[in-house]
């Protein structure tokens, strides 16, 4: 069952995974591009499974097509959410 | 079968400390890098040497191994790749199991959550040839990448192989090494033969030695 949380709070979430997946922080924002971020495939198939963890949200692999900035990671959570 | 093999460079990560050369004057002064039972290598942090993104894409052995390699492909100088064509350029790397440490967590995972839920870094990591490929992708190894497995015998196997591969004219330069992740209690049991001629790294968990020629 899908949590309830704020745009801020979930981006701020994303924000932390970037880094854990060794993002440099400064370069972390809402429009930093995945791929200029060395953030590959597999980390958005971690950074789906920590959305679900957190907030109940199930993102399929089809779901991640098409994604290659932050924002648009966010937006597709809150999507999600509804 | 006319090539001349030399070795040009050593690495070393081990119970007995990080670098060749520690472990080279550690042994030779009479120690043991075994602490309680246990081969740790706990010197080593892999922070210390490694990205976070490596850190995080490699089992512990590979990490091991990554850090050995390094030393022993500056050793040779090959710190801005391997010397000639890279496409004839070799990484072997032996091991005994290989991701043994990711294998039994996204077991656990697996067994507590369920199979969805087991991390998509599972199989890049606890693969046995994980190691020769993350060292020759970091490296510019293009040439034959693969690890060889036989227990105890894995890096003699990884030596041996990567000697053939010169010697047939398979490539010119080989990066090979011997990595081992896991740290159990060793020797089984106590053991008043145990001395420290007998930790070469073929027998002590947690260890990776790399050599390049």
């Amino acid at each position: 069952m899908a949590a309830t949380a704020t745009r801020e709070e979930i981006e701020q979430r994303v924000f932390q995974a970037l880094e854990e997946f060794g993002a440099e922080p400064d370069q972390i924002g809402p429009d930093a591009e995945f791929e200029s971020l060395d953030v590959d495939s597999l980390d958005l198939v971690e950074l789906a499974q920590i959305v679900e963890d957190d907030y109940g949200v199930q993102l399929k692999g089809e779901d991640m097509e098409g994604i290659t900035t932050v924002r648009q990671a966010v937006d597709l959570v809150m999507s999600k959410l509804g | 079968m006319t090539s001349s093999v030399v070795i040009t460079g050593v690495g070393a990560v081990t119970p007995l400390g990080v670098g060749a050369r520690t472990l080279h004057e550690r042994w030779t002064a009479g120690q043991s890098g075994i602490e309680d039972g246990f081969g740790r290598a706990s010197e080593f942090e892999p922070k210390e040497h490694l990205s976070v993104k490596e850190v995080r894409r490699s089992d512990r052995y590979t990490q091991l191994a990554l850090a050995a390699a390094k030393e022993a492909l500056e050793d040779a100088g090959w710190e801005d790749g391997p010397p000639g064509d890279p496409e004839r350029a070799a990484c072997v790397i032996g091991t005994g199991i290989g991701g043994i440490g990711t294998l039994e967590s996204q077991h656990i995972v697996m067994r507590d959550q369920g199979a969805e839920r087991i991390s998509p870094l599972s199989i890049p990591l606890l693969m046995a040839n994980a190691a020769s490929g993350v060292v020759a992708m970091k490296h510019d190894l293009r040439g034959q990448s693969f690890g060889t497995v036989s227990a105890c015998a894995a890096g003699a196997h990884a030596i041996g192989m990567s000697e053939r591969l010169i010697r047939y004219g398979d490539a010119d330069c080989v990066s090979r090494a011997a990595a081992r992740r896991p740290s159990r209690r060793w020797p089984p049991r106590p053991s008043r033969a145990w001395t420290p001629c007998r930790t070469r790294a073929s027998l002590v968990p947690s260890t990776a030695g790399a050599t390049a020629s």
